[in-house]
């Protein structure tokens, strides 16, 4: 008989475990994510939204009477200075020379994730960003992202389909389009994309929901600079890598449209070449080079209360296959390497027992990236 | 009991399966799996009378949120449930039958998470090249990629011809 593929995908589930949350689970749930985002409204004001976020809840940052707060993770970054540096690429795969600046209610931060092709800061904005309730019920506030500013190495990107947008002076952008829950659609990002040098690009990636104007979004190109260049740093040093890997990207987050917690630090090691040409976007997962997803190790240091698993004393654990933890000393910060499947569990717990952390709240005490991941 | 919640006690009845399917299906855990359905079925509850499509909503987050699983950690709460049951073992089967589905899912472990949900919404739940690109908020040129890519991986792996249906077939020679 031949083999259909809708017949595999029903029989690879068909064997399913019997469910451990019932309908009234379901329910409850429910109830309680309806009691925490009643709470948030009451709480700030008639003008806030509320977005849900993968198990936590997200507010604006909108107080009443229209006041807005600045989040603790975020400092407002100067104004752009007339004479500061044009932006120049860096020398150094792992090198960061962002020059923060602000324009109008935009904040540019310096790098948050760095790779051999590119490098990404943030743009926030006060009043439309989000904050997390955990399940006690405190709020963590963690900054107003609306934007990610990612600026190509030469020769790193293809701008063949940021070109199919509207032409603006001399650059590109796209509009973004807002989700619509009520139909189950959700919005796809807006893009700003101009050369900056000589078969070097830089783009602006808006959420679809942001209302951001090609007119602010070239106010903020011209604002780039240069600032300090300095390798790129994280919290903790490997010392024991697998054979094969090798560094790719470095940084405060995993993901440039989400602004970095508070001592956050990220790190992903792969085996096998990907190449950093050609690039029309930034880099998510999967990281694919023809049909195969290169072997790889993500290592995200992030709060305790953002943890989804209790730490186990000072000992490591996976909790899954391929998903392995390790607390901080003094317990506040955790360690996760994710593996992908593709590397046994003993070789990830191996990689977290040789781990030394910095201070995660003190980024002088952090390592250089390339170092501490060899 | 609200008008609300008969209709969701309703619709998570008839759906769980298909749910739960679907997002085992993207990320390769039950576990993992029955996490994404609680939280994109909380989601849903509370947006229950501002949204049409039930189903389409449901169908997105379980999937946006079993792609996102490893990497997002969330509360500890769930995570106190959820340790109570590990994945039910592989019977033994003299037919061979469990040998052929565990080689499927080894295949299908062996492929991105993307393009494992691409070939789940479209081969196993139906959905035509416009849906499935907007289940997963991408250009329908890159469900078209992922849809091939996914197939001929499949067929390398498992060493074998994968077939398609003839209206899905029609479909995936447009790529």
């Amino acid at each position: 008989m031949k083999p259909e593929l809708s017949d595999m995908l029903r029989d690879a589930k068909s064997d399913a475990p019997s469910p451990r949350y019932s309908v009234d689970d379901f329910v409850a749930a429910g109830r309680k994510q309806q009691r925490k985002v009643r709470t948030m409204w009451v709480g700030t004001g008639a003008a806030a939204a509320v977005l849900a976020v993968a198990g936590a809840v997200a507010v604006p940052q909108l107080l009443p009477g229209g006041e807005t707060t600045t989040p603790a993770t975020q400092v407002a970054a100067p104004a752009a200075k007339p004479s500061a540096k044009p932006f120049t690429y860096p020398d150094g795969d792992f090198t960061a020379n962002f020059a923060p600046y602000r324009v109008g209610d935009l904040s540019v931060s310096k790098a948050i994730l760095v790779t051999p092709g590119y490098e990404v800061a943030s743009i926030t904005a006060p009043g439309r960003g989000q904050v997390f309730e955990d399940e006690n019920g405190k709020q963590r506030d963690v900054g107003n992202q609306v934007a990610a500013l990612t600026v190509f190495k030469p020769g790193a990107f293809d701008p063949s389909v940021v070109k199919k947008g509207e032409k603006t002076g001399d650059a590109y952008f796209t509009e973004g389009v807002g989700g619509d829950p009520k139909k189950g659609k959700p919005g796809n990002d807006g893009t700003y994309a101009w050369e900056y040098a000589d078969d070097a690009w830089a783009v602006i990636k808006f959420h679809g929901g942001e209302e951001l104007q090609a007119k602010e979004l070239a106010a903020v190109a011209k604002g780039l600079k240069v600032g300090a260049t300095a390798p790129v740093k994280i919290g903790f040093k490997l010392g024991y890598v697998p054979d094969g890997y090798e560094l790719a990207a470095a940084g405060t987050t995993y993901n440039e449209m989400a602004i970095p917690l508070e001592g956050s630090s990220y790190a992903l090691l792969l085996k096998g070449d990907l190449p950093f040409t050609g690039l029309k976007d930034n880099i998510l997962d999967p990281y694919v080079v023809g049909d195969k997803q290169l072997p790889l190790l993500q290592l995200q240091v992030f709060p305790k209360w953002y943890a989804k698993y209790p730490a186990k004393d000072d000992k490591s654990w996976c909790e899954s296959e391929s998903l392995c933890y390790i607390a901080a000393p003094g317990g506040d910060y955790v360690l996760e390497l994710s593996g992908g499947g593709m590397i046994s569990d003993d070789e990830l717990l191996k990689v977290l027992d040789n781990v030394t952390f910095a201070a995660a709240n003190n980024q002088k005490t952090w390592f250089d990236a390339t170092g501490a991941t060899k | 009991m609200s008008d609300r919640d008969t209709e969701f006690r309703d619709f998570v009845t008839a759906q769980m399966d298909s749910l739960r399917g679907l997002a085992y299906l993207t990320c390769g855990d039950w576990q993992a799996a029955e996490d994404a359905v609680m939280t994109a079925l909380a989601k849903l509850y509370v947006k229950w009378r501002r949204i049409d499509n039930h189903a389409g909503y449901a169908r997105t987050a379980v999937v946006r949120a079993a792609i996102d699983e490893t990497r997002r950690p969330w509360w500890r709460r769930e995570r106190a449930q959820s340790d109570a049951m590990p994945d039910r073992p592989l019977p033994y089967d003299s037919t061979g039958h469990v040998d052929d589905r565990l080689k499927v899912r080894q295949a299908l472990q062996q492929l991105p998470k993307r393009l494992r949900a691409v070939l789940t919404l479209r081969y196993l739940e139906g959905l035509s090249v416009r849906e499935t690109a907007e289940t997963l908020g991408c250009p329908e040129g890159t469900v078209k990629s992922y849809t091939s890519r996914g197939l001929d991986a499949l067929r390398q792996i498992l060493g074998t011809e994968v077939f398609i249906t003839k209206e899905n077939r029609r479909e995936a020679r447009a790529v």
